[in-house]
């Protein structure tokens, strides 16, 4: 049972001298087997916040427990027994494989750098792997031109498996993916969590998908979070006004629905010091927005809310 | 009313293999067609081999492009560069590599103008000023001066879309215009778009995987699979009831067209395999992969057949209920 709990989350990128918060104060839970969906437009900090919780970035300021435990300032030797309980799927899978090693070496260094199992044990279990996410033993001998992106999904999440974790970091798992092998992996991704008990941390741009693969969803915007709920709940009632513009934005396959879409203006921006940072954009914005950054607050049972005007 | 542009047997291939089977479709002035399917399905070729701007080795071996009383297939270099960027333009998926990084704004538009209008510099530049205001670029006047790389991926979307209506062409087509963009801004560039070819007069084929795009903006939609036609209908008969096995597998793996669906409660559908699992067979491309499938699939690739108005399926099992069906309508 593992319980991912991050508290007021800075990560920092310094560019020409310059900083940035990409997270700059995130706080969230993810209990052992609660699939909790992340969203928001590029450039938010989704990818950052998730890499960050991995400790693939280092925090600025923050807490990241497992369990209680903070891994946020570990140095790589004390932070290598955690890396095994929390593993990451990646968007490409093109671009996340060693294009130069079999299948199997793949599945089988993870196992050796955590010291686990003789060497007969770990191909055995290199092939437990490869049935469970789908794919032929003989996948263990070839090289990832050899396959499919959807096959290179299937190997992307049978590594992230192979230590067995408990949670697992998806991110973006499904976009570069065609629609029919979209629903493949996400019915993959389901399985796995019932047979394994695992809780994944989905981050996606495809509001479709989260309101399908979640249990709680975590809206995110320039670097925070604007707005927490539970899917049903964020979907019957939202109440960011960011929130029910992202959600009025998403093209319904259904022509009878053709509506006018609520028009968010301009982009997303660095908004200057001071007052919440989605006002230049909100329909709503007024004097207080300007001045005062809304903090995140609950506002009815499992849902909270970042927006003076709730 | 005559269509604005009829395809008519297209065949586009590399010397090594064929990509494009031999395809029929139409494009009626002032329309949005949408054509549909999945990577390597052969839709950007198809859109790329109707103005002739095909990669390197690939060319049209059979065919016509009937637009405006010529055959693009077969019409010269120089016709087909009178052609583009004035009666049909194109707006492409990344506006990053589609624009010049060395030019600015404002000038990579004038040259639209310029090259197909007798028109000053002077004229060019007022002109480009109001495309600019049209497309909603704020300060149009100074952003005229501005580069590529001072742009948001949405606002180059904009440039882009200035650029392919600079002449008032008849057609514009648009190649995953919203692909690189977030939902917000998504819905932004394709109002914009749907409110000029409106306001313009113009059709637009706008080529996409989204079927939620197919569903806002347009008005028919043509399914590719591995190089061929599976379904032609108007938006509404489609989603209402797609025809093909294809068509309902798609939709039915398609996670946002049940809004209550949640992994709790419902699987969603599978289409099993993958498209290179057809490859090198005589039948239908997508009988290893069809719920369907009878014998009969295995034999030669199906004709896209009519079953309603407007509305042509390729498969031969549809093509049998449809039959059936209207025999005992009318025996």
């Amino acid at each position: 049972m593992l319980r991912l709990t991050v508290d007021g989350l800075r990560t920092r990128y310094v560019t020409r001298g310059r900083a940035v918060n990409a997270v700059d104060g995130v706080s969230l839970e993810v209990a052992p087997g609660e699939t909790v969906g992340l969203v928001g437009e590029s450039g938010c900090g989704k990818s950052t916040l998730g890499k960050t919780i991995m400790r693939l970035l280092d925090p600025a300021e923050g807490s990241i427990r497992l369990n209680g435990r903070d891994i946020a300032d570990l140095g790589s030797a004390a932070l290598f027994p955690f890396r095994r309980r929390m593993q990451m799927v990646f968007q490409d899978p093109f671009g996340s494989l060693n294009p130069r090693q079999t299948i199997g070496t793949l599945l089988e260094t993870p196992l050796k750098v955590h010291g686990l199992g003789k060497a007969a044990e770990r191909r055995r279990r290199v092939q437990d792997i490869l049935a469970r996410v789908g794919l032929p033993a003989e996948a263990a001998g070839r090289y990832p031109h050899e396959f499919s992106g959807g096959q290179r999904q299937r190997i992307g999440i049978a590594r992230a498996l192979v230590l067995e974790p408990e949670l697992i970091i998806c991110d973006e798992p499904v976009s570069a993916l065609d629609l029919s092998i979209q629903a493949q992996i996400l019915n993959l991704l389901v399985d796995l969590k019932r047979d394994l008990g695992l809780s994944y941390l989905f981050i996606s741009h495809d509001l479709s998908v989260v309101r399908y693969f979640t249990d709680r969803v975590l809206v995110m915007y320039l670097g925070r979070i604007v707005e927490s709920a539970g899917h049903a709940e964020l979907w019957r009632t939202p109440r960011h006004p960011y929130t029910r513009a992202l959600l009025a934005s998403v093209p319904q396959p259904d022509p009878a629905q053709r509506h006018e879409r609520a028009e968010l203006r301009g982009e997303l921006t660095r908004a200057e010091a001071g007052g919440c940072r989605f006002r230049a954009r909100c329909p709503l914005a007024f004097d207080r927005c300007a001045v005062e950054d809304p903090a995140l607050r609950v506002v009815a049972p499992g849902h909270a809310l970042a927006c003076h005007l709730a | 009313m005559a269509p604005l542009l009829e395809v008519q047997d297209l065949v586009i291939g590399f010397p090594q293999a064929e990509i494009v089977h031999g395809i029929d479709f139409h494009i009626d002035p002032g329309e949005t067609l949408a054509l549909v399917g999945e990577s390597g399905c052969g839709k950007s070729i198809t859109a790329l081999g109707l103005i002739r701007l095909l990669p390197q080795g690939a060319a049209i071996r059979r065919g016509r492009v009937l637009f405006e009383g010529m055959d693009l297939a077969t019409a010269s270099p120089r016709q087909m560069r009178d052609i583009r960027g004035k009666r049909i333009s194109l707006i492409l998926q990344e506006p990053m590599t589609a624009l010049n990084p060395v030019l600015t704004i404002g000038r990579q538009i004038a040259e639209v103008l310029r090259r197909h209008e007798p028109i000053s510099a002077a004229a060019a530049e007022r002109r480009v000023v109001e495309l600019l205001d049209l497309v909603g670029i704020v300060e149009p006047q100074r952003r005229y001066h501005d580069f590529p790389h001072n742009f948001s991926g949405g606002m180059r979307q904009r440039v882009m879309i200035a650029m392919a209506v600079a002449c008032n062409p008849r057609l514009v087509i648009a190649d995953e215009p919203t692909t690189a963009l977030d939902v917000t801004i998504q819905a932004q560039v394709l109002d914009l778009l749907d409110g000029l070819r409106r306001q313009l007069g113009m059709a637009v084929l706008l080529i996409t995987h989204d079927l939620g795009v197919v569903a806002q903006w347009a008005d028919r939609v043509t399914v590719m699979y591995a190089g061929r036609i599976a379904e032609q209908a108007p938006v509404g008969a489609f989603f209402a009831a797609p025809r093909h096995p294809y068509a309902r597998g798609l939709l039915g793996a398609s996670v946002g067209h049940e809004e209550e669906a949640h992994y709790t409660t419902r699987r969603l559908a599978e289409i099993p395999g993958s498209v290179a699992s057809a490859a090198g067979l005589p039948g239908c491309p997508f009988e290893t992969r069809c719920p369907e499938a009878i014998p009969a699939c295995g034999i030669r690739p199906p004709a896209l057949e009519p079953v309603a108005a407007g509305h042509r399926v390729a498969c031969v099992v549809e093509a049998a209920r449809t039959g059936a069906n209207h025999a005992a309508a009318h025996g």
